[in-house]
C-alpha cells in the first residue's frame, strides 16, 4: 500500500517529514466529523500522494468516517513506513537532488524494492562512499585506499 | 591484541548502534552475525560482552562506561570476551578486567589473552584430591581438613572472622609458593585496602593478586570479578602452580547478577533470582579441582564465601552454594558472641574430600578430639540443670575446656601441622590431664611462642615415621620434655 506513498520519498528527512504529517493527521482524526480525506485536504502540495492514498482507502472501504478507524489506519501506515529499509551512506560531498534520485532509482532497480537513503556528508572520506545497511558496513572510500597505499 | 574499533569495523564489516542504555547495559541494534559471549567495542574504545540476543537487538554488558552514550557506534571483534594478563599480575591490585587499581603503574610482563568462559577440566584430566592443604588453624586442619583442589564454602554471618581465616590461609600458603588470588565482589574500597595491607604485612603479597569489583564500578564489572579470578587462576595453574582462589562473596555476586537479569527483563525465579543462577555458580566452581598436568599435579582450590543472616543457612543462594561445593566451614555467630575464636562450628561444618588427605595418625587423633568435644558438649547440657556432677563428667568438662583453650586461635597465629598434632598429643597425655587449666594455659603460651621456629619441619619428618598411637604418645612425651627444659 505504501509503495505509491513513498514513490517520491528518497531520503530519511523526506521520510521523517511524511511521518510527522501522518502524526498531525492522527490528531485531526478526533477533531470534527466526516471522512479522513476531507480532514486531509489541508495537506501540503508535495504530500498529495498521502491524500490520494486516503481517498483510495476510503473507496476500498478500508477506512470509514469514524475517528477510531481513521486513527488506526494512519497508525498502520506509520508502522509500515517504519519498516522501510534505510541505507546509510557517507559521501565526501553534498549530493544534488538529481544525484539522490539517481542513486535511489539505481538501488530500486538493483534490489527490487524501495530503499530510503540516509545521507551523511563527511569530507574526511575524500571520495567514494561508506555504506551501512542492516548492520553491514562497507567502506568504499578513497581515504581507505590512500591509507592502504601509505601502509605499503 | 588490543582491539581497536576502526580495525574491527573494517575487518568484520558490521556495525551496530546503541539504541538504549540502562546503567551499564546497552541494547545494540545491527551487528547481524554477533554471537553470545562475543566481545564488542564502541567507537569510544570501550569494551563489552554480548550477554543476550533478541530478535532486533543484542544485550551487551559494558565493562567500561566512562564515555558510553546512546547512539554510539559498536563493532564486533569476532572473539569471545577475554581479559589480558600474565605473571606480572602478582603483587598487584587490579579490577576485574585486570587494569591496575594500586599506584604501581601499568601491569608489566607478558600479556596473555585469558578467556573468562573456559571449559572445566574433564573427568580424564582430574585426579583424586590427595594433598592436604594447611590453613594453620588447628580447628580446621584437625577437624575439617582441606585438600588442594577442594572447593570449600566458607559460610557465616558478616563479621564472624571468615575473611580473617581466609587471609591467614592465604598467608600460610603463599609462603609455600602457592599462588593466592583474592577476589573481592562488591566490597568497599577500604575493605580491599585492609586485605592488601594484611597480605603485605605478612609477606604474602608477592605471591598474591587481588581482583577487586568495587561498588563504584559498573555492575557488569562486579559480576565479571569471579570469572576473571578463575581465568587468572587457570593461567597460573597451567604454568604448573597450585592456586588458591577466594571468592568473597558469592551471595553478593548473586545479588548483582539478579540486578543485571532484572534489568534485562529476564523472568525472575525464587527470591527474584534468575533461573540460571545455580548454573552460573556451579559452572564456575566446576573449573576448580586437582588435575594432572604432564607428570605433575596442579590444582585450583576454590574458597567461595557465602553470607548468612543470623545463622540461617537455608537461604536459596546459601543452599545452592552448599550443594555445589565439596563441603563448608560454618562460622557460627552464636559461638562468636560467646567469644570462641575462630567461631567455626565443627559439628555443622563438612569437608567431603579433605579427610582422604589425612594420615592414619591424624585420622585417629582427629577422631579422638571429635569424640571428646561431643562428650564435652553433652556434659555442658547436664551442667545447665545445676546438679552435682559425678567425677567422670567433671573430667570430661575439664578436658573439654582445655581442648577449647588449645583450639582458641587469634588471627595471625598460624600453627604448623606438627605443632598442632603435638598439642593434641599433650591433651591426651597424663601430664596435661592432671594439670589445672591455669598451668596448661602457661604451658600452651610457652609452646605457641615457638611456633615460628625452624625445628617443626624436622618434627614433621619424625611424625611421618610414627605408625601407632603408642609411638606417638611416647614422641609427645619426649618433645614435651624439651619445652620443660627451657
Amino acid at each position: 500500500m505504501i509503495e505509491k506513498l513513498i514513490e517520491n520519498v528518497f531520503t530519511k528527512e523526506d521520510l521523517l517529514s511524511l511521518f510527522s504529517q501522518i502524526s498531525q493527521l492522527q490528531e485531526l482524526a478526533f477533531k470534527g466529523e466526516g471522512l479522513l480525506s476531507k480532514k486531509a485536504s489541508s495537506l501540503k502540495e508535495d504530500l498529495k500522494s498521502l491524500y490520494h492514498l486516503i481517498l483510495e482507502a476510503e473507496e476500498k472501504m478500508v477506512v470509514f468516517d469514524d475517528p477510531k478507524s481513521q486513527f488506526d489506519f494512519l497508525e498502520s501506515l506509520k508502522k509500515e513506513l517504519s519498516q522501510v529499509p534505510i541505507l546509510k551512506i557517507q559521501l565526501a560531498f553534498s549530493p544534488s537532488l538529481e544525484t539522490v534520485e539517481k542513486i535511489s532509482r539505481f538501488l530500486k532497480k538493483e534490489v527490487g524494492r524501495k530503499i530510503i537513503l540516509d545521507i551523511l556528508v563527511n569530507p574526511e572520506i575524500v571520495g567514494g562512499a561508506i555504506l551501512e545497511y542492516q548492520g553491514k558496513y562497507l567502506n568504499f572510500s578513497l581515504a581507505k585506499e590512500i591509507e592502504k597505499l601509505f601502509q605499503k | 591484541m588490543m582491539e581497536k574499533f576502526r580495525e574491527c569495523l573494517e575487518k568484520h564489516q558490521e556495525i551496530g548502534y546503541i539504541t538504549s542504555l540502562f546503567h551499564s547495559i546497552a541494547l545494540v541494534s545491527g551487528l547481524p552475525s554477533v554471537k553470545w559471549g562475543e566481545m564488542v567495542i564502541t567507537e569510544a574504545e570501550e569494551k563489552g560482552m554480548v550477554y543476550g540476543l533478541k530478535e532486533e537487538v543484542a544485550e551487551v554488558l559494558m565493562f567500561e562506561t566512562k564515555n558510553l552514550r546512546a547512539g554510539q557506534r559498536v563493532a564486533k571483534t569476532g572473539k569471545p570476551f577475554f581479559i589480558v594478563g600474565g605473571s606480572g599480575l602478582l603483587g598487584r591490585v587490579v579490577n576485574p578486567i585486570l587494569q591496575p587499581l594500586d599506584e604501581l603503574g601499568p601491569v608489566r610482563g607478558e600479556k596473555i589473552a585469558l578467556s573468562i568462559e573456559r571449559e572445566a577440566p574433564n573427568i580424564g584430566q582430574r585426579i583424586r584430591i590427595n594433598r592436604p592443604l594447611e590453613t594453620g588453624w588447628m580447628i580446621v586442619d584437625l577437624l575439617v581438613p582441606l585438600g588442594y583442589g577442594q572447593r570449600e564454602l566458607i559460610i557465616g554471618d558478616p563479621k564472624t572472622g571468615k575473611t580473617v581465616f581466609l587471609l591467614d590461609t592465604l598467608v600460610n600458603q603463599a609462603k609455600k609458593g602457592v599462588i593466592c588470588i583474592y577476589v573481592s565482589i562488591g566490597k568497599k574500597h577500604i575493605d580491599v585496602k585492609a586485605v592488601e595491607e594484611y597480605l603485605k604485612e605478612h609477606g604474602a603479597m608477592k605471591n598474591s593478586l587481588l581482583i577487586a569489583g568495587l561498588p563504584n564500578q559498573p555492575v557488569p564489572l562486579i559480576f565479571l570479578a569471579p570469572f576473571s579470578g578463575m581465568a587468572v587462576a587457570e593461567y597460573f595453574r597451567d604454568q604448573g602452580n597450585d592456586v588458591i582462589l577466594v571468592l568473597d562473596d558469592m551471595t553478593t555476586h548473586a545479588k548483582f547478577y539478579r540486578e543485571i537479569s532484572l534489568l534485562l527483563k529476564r523472568s525472575p525465579g525464587r527470591s527474584a533470582y534468575p533461573g540460571d543462577i545455580f548454573h552460573i555458580h556451579a559452572a564456575l566452581m566446576e573449573r576448580g579441582g586437582n588435575i594432572k598436568l604432564g607428570n605433575r599435579e596442579v590444582s585450583i582450590t576454590v574458597f567461595p564465601v557465602g553470607e548468612t543472616l543470623e545463622n540461617d543457612i537455608s537461604g536459596y543462594i546459601q543452599t545452592n552454594l552448599i550443594g555445589m561445593t565439596d563441603g563448608h566451614l560454618f562460622f557460627d555467630i552464636d559461638e562468636f558472641r560467646k567469644g570462641k575464636r575462630p567461631a567455626i562450628n565443627t559439628f555443622l561444618s563438612v569437608s567431603r574430600v579433605g579427610k582422604q588427605t589425612r594420615t592414619l595418625l591424624e585420622q585417629s587423633l582427629a577422631n579422638w578430639l571429635q569424640m571428646r568435644l561431643a562428650e564435652y558438649k553433652r556434659a555442658l547440657e547436664i551442667v545447665q540443670f545445676g546438679i552435682e556432677l559425678p567425677q567422670k563428667t567433671q573430667e570430661i568438662i575439664d578436658l573439654g575446656r582445655k581442648i577449647e583453650m588449645v583450639l582458641y586461635q587469634l588471627p595471625g597465629t598460624s600453627l604448623p601441622k606438627s605443632l598442632q598434632l603435638f598439642l593434641v598429643g599433650l591433651l591426651r597425655s597424663e601430664v596435661w590431664f592432671k594439670k589445672p587449666i591455669g598451668l596448661v594455659q602457661k604451658d600452651l603460651e610457652k609452646i605457641q611462642a615457638k611456633r615460628k621456629e625452624e625445628f617443626f619441619s624436622s618434627w614433621e619428618r619424625e611424625l611421618e615415621k610414627i605408625k601407632s598411637l603408642k609411638e606417638f604418645d611416647q614422641w609427645v612425651k619426649e618433645k614435651y620434655a624439651y619445652f620443660q627444659r627451657d
